[in-house]
């Protein structure tokens, strides 16, 4: 029941991980790669959970046991000029059960692609420097994968728009970094001719799923070589109804999240143009959404053409 | 400034656009025209019904006559109501002109839908079981496992059945002209006109049964069904296609089949289907016997095997030794 979120966590971790001399980007951080800069990174993710949140009732599932995902997702960036980046993200995701009858799924999930843009930059008090951003991205799935088979499905089948406003300070090594993101979502299909939720039965196969919002905040210190920050991630699900007592998870269920963490990212000395980088968040609080540990690491590589 | 005029620009941009895509996810149904029958079938009160004796077990009184003062208050009724029609009461005169046999279908699955999850187990291990006497306690009772659901569908469709002979029936019988074709002054409101006779109203019957069946079969829904039974007659008389009258006798004659049906589900045995531990360990034991593997349940912890004894519960079309016949024979199944 947490594709979108692993999605959304890997796309965090992933984009804020690169930084690279030049530095590199995310859609929610505040990095932005040169002009005619190209970064290209693969970053695995492992995210796992034994509890969940049934509504805002947390239990276990015996018949579950721990659900994890893994996914590899390759990311590119590129400077269309110093201020202009755009961004694309393919993900690669395999689930599993380790007790019960389900069976995991795998496959491509969504294509994203973002173009992000740096629209002001100014000083701010004596030493500060502020950045604002702005993004816009559209995400879609990459194949007809089942949508229908929460917590196994690898994401939730929608077209997605998403804005995002982004405002980072820095001060010496300090900074901090608040960014939010709203996400427009296509209604999705899936292979039922009826389904229940929110309190009736819909006899289409069609499912209007809620938009969301999706906010996270970065506070550390940032060097041109390393950057080490505490992040905090949240998900917020406008509408959409709680999973019934003991019912399976349903695509359009309202699904919140908190989660806290930390990230790394490291240039080589030798080889510059190499970035490593690691994430790991824990979720603090949910509603339909596993109480998920995520643990990453990835490579950036960054060229000049 | 002028980046930022473009950026902000851009991004309430992208966000009108979104907003303006409205999600638009209708039920296929939501918008069918009013049913248009091909045959009125008014000789349906002498066909042969499943569970009554004869269509007419159930007696309904003449009509009082047209020239009656409490027709003609009826009539004025209808008049009235169609006079001034609220946008809410034309879509339920709409919903219920597709056809009220679909739409309680509809209904009944949304019920099957809303009651179809298995309990969670409790603390020590096992499963409590649904209480008909207490239904609103959790576990909700019923739970509409594919045996009871199956049973519910064919008990109000069996009881929907007849209780619309005898409608036909008494239709034929007393041939009183729907209020839209007595008088000219009333409309046929989202209605395809018929000349099918109005008393006892179809809409009417329909929900009486059906509103009585569910007493039984979804204890915990009765309000509602109520209220949606209420709704279905309204639609009915603003319609034009019915009296208050016709309403009244309808619903009376749809509770009386009702409770013809309700009697023999209570004697059917499937109150008895899920059976006790020991029945339980029964079926292991006795399959064990005859060399065979004895289904179990892969769930932690094990769940107990869905209302095994349904096998007894009498069913509607054949005697209990055609049952046996049709099973399908061990020789070729899954031995030790």
């Amino acid at each position: 029941m947490k594709k979108k979120t692993l999605l959304h966590f890997s796309l965090a971790v992933a984009f804020s991980l690169v930084a690279v001399m030049a530095k590199s980007q995310t859609a929610d951080d505040a990095i932005m790669m040169g002009k005619k800069q190209w970064c290209n990174g693969l970053t695995y993710m492992y995210s796992s959970w034994k509890n969940y949140w049934e509504g805002t009732l947390k239990r276990e599932n015996l018949n579950l046991g721990t659900v994890s995902t893994q996914s590899v997702m390759f990311m590119s960036t590129y400077g269309i000029t110093n201020k202009l980046n755009a961004i694309v993200s393919v993900p690669y995701i395999w689930t599993h059960a380790s007790a019960g009858t389900l069976h995991g799924l795998k496959g491509f999930q969504d294509i994203e692609a973002d173009i992000k843009y740096e629209f002001l930059g100014t000083k701010l008090g004596k030493k500060g420097h502020l950045l604002l951003f702005v993004v816009g991205g559209i995400s879609t799935p990459l194949q007809n994968y089942e949508n229908d088979f929460l917590p196994m499905s690898i994401g939730m089948g929608s077209t997605n728009l998403i804005g995002r406003l982004t405002a980072d300070y820095q001060n010496g090594i300090f900074f901090a970094t608040a960014s939010s993101a709203f996400e427009w979502r296509s209604d999705v299909t899936i292979d039922r001719t009826s389904y229940y939720t929110g309190d009736q039965i819909h006899f289409t196969n069609k499912v209007d799923m809620p938009n969301q919002l999706n906010s996270n905040l970065f506070v550390g210190i940032r060097k041109p070589t390393l950057i080490v920050q505490a992040q905090l991630f949240n998900m917020y699900t406008f509408s959409g109804a709680d999973i019934r007592r003991n019912d399976m998870p349903f695509v359009s269920n309202q699904m919140n999240m908190t989660s806290v963490g930390g990230h790394v990212k490291y240039f080589f000395p030798f080889f510059p143009n190499l970035a490593v980088v690691a994430d790991a968040d824990f979720t603090v609080a949910g509603r339909n959404v596993g109480q998920s540990n995520m643990y990453s690491g990835g490579l950036y590589y960054v060229v000049s053409l | 400034m002028k980046n930022i005029f473009y950026s902000l620009t851009g991004l309430m941009g992208l966000m009108l656009f979104a907003t303006a895509c409205q999600k638009d996810v209708s039920n296929r149904t939501s918008n069918l025209p009013a049913l248009q029958s091909s045959n009125l079938d008014l000789n349906a009160g002498t066909w042969k019904p499943v569970l009554l004796s004869r269509p007419d077990s159930f007696a309904v009184a003449a009509p009082v006559a047209t020239t009656s003062p409490l027709y003609v208050a009826d009539l004025f009724e209808i008049k009235a109501l169609q006079r001034s029609l609220t946008k809410d009461q034309e879509n339920s005169i709409k919903y219920w002109a597709a056809g009220g046999v679909l739409r309680w279908n509809e209904i009944m699955r949304g019920l099957v839908a809303k009651y179809n999850l298995p309990v969670v187990a409790s603390a020590d291990g096992t499963y409590a079981i649904p209480n008909a006497a207490n239904p609103l306690a959790y576990p909700l009772f019923p739970f509409t496992n594919p045996p009871y659901a199956a049973r519910a569908y064919a008990y109000i469709s069996a009881a929907q059945y007849d209780a619309l002979l005898a409608c036909w029936f008494y239709k034929t019988k007393y041939n009183r002209a729907a209020p839209y074709n007595f008088d000219s002054a009333v409309a046929a409101k989202f209605v395809n006109k018929t000349e099918l006779p109005s008393y006892p109203s179809e809409a009417a019957v329909l929900a009486g049964v059906t509103a009585e069946m569910m007493k039984l079969l979804f204890p915990g829904e009765i309000g509602n069904i109520q209220n949606i039974a209420v709704q279905s007659e309204q639609a009915a008389i603003m319609s034009g296609a019915a009296t208050r009258a016709d309403v009244t006798a309808g619903e009376a004659l749809g509770r009386q089949v009702a409770e013809l049906f309700i009697a023999r589900a209570r004697g059917d045995n499937a109150g008895k289907a899920v059976g006790t531990p020991t029945d339980w360990a029964n079926f292991v034991d006795v399959t064990k016997s005859q060399g065979l593997i004895p289904w179990y349940s892969l769930e932690t912890p094990q769940r107990p095997p869905m209302l095994p004894l349904f096998y007894k519960v009498k069913p509607f079309l054949f005697d209990s030794a055609t049952v046996v016949s049709l099973r399908p024979d061990s020789s070729s199944c899954c031995r030790i």
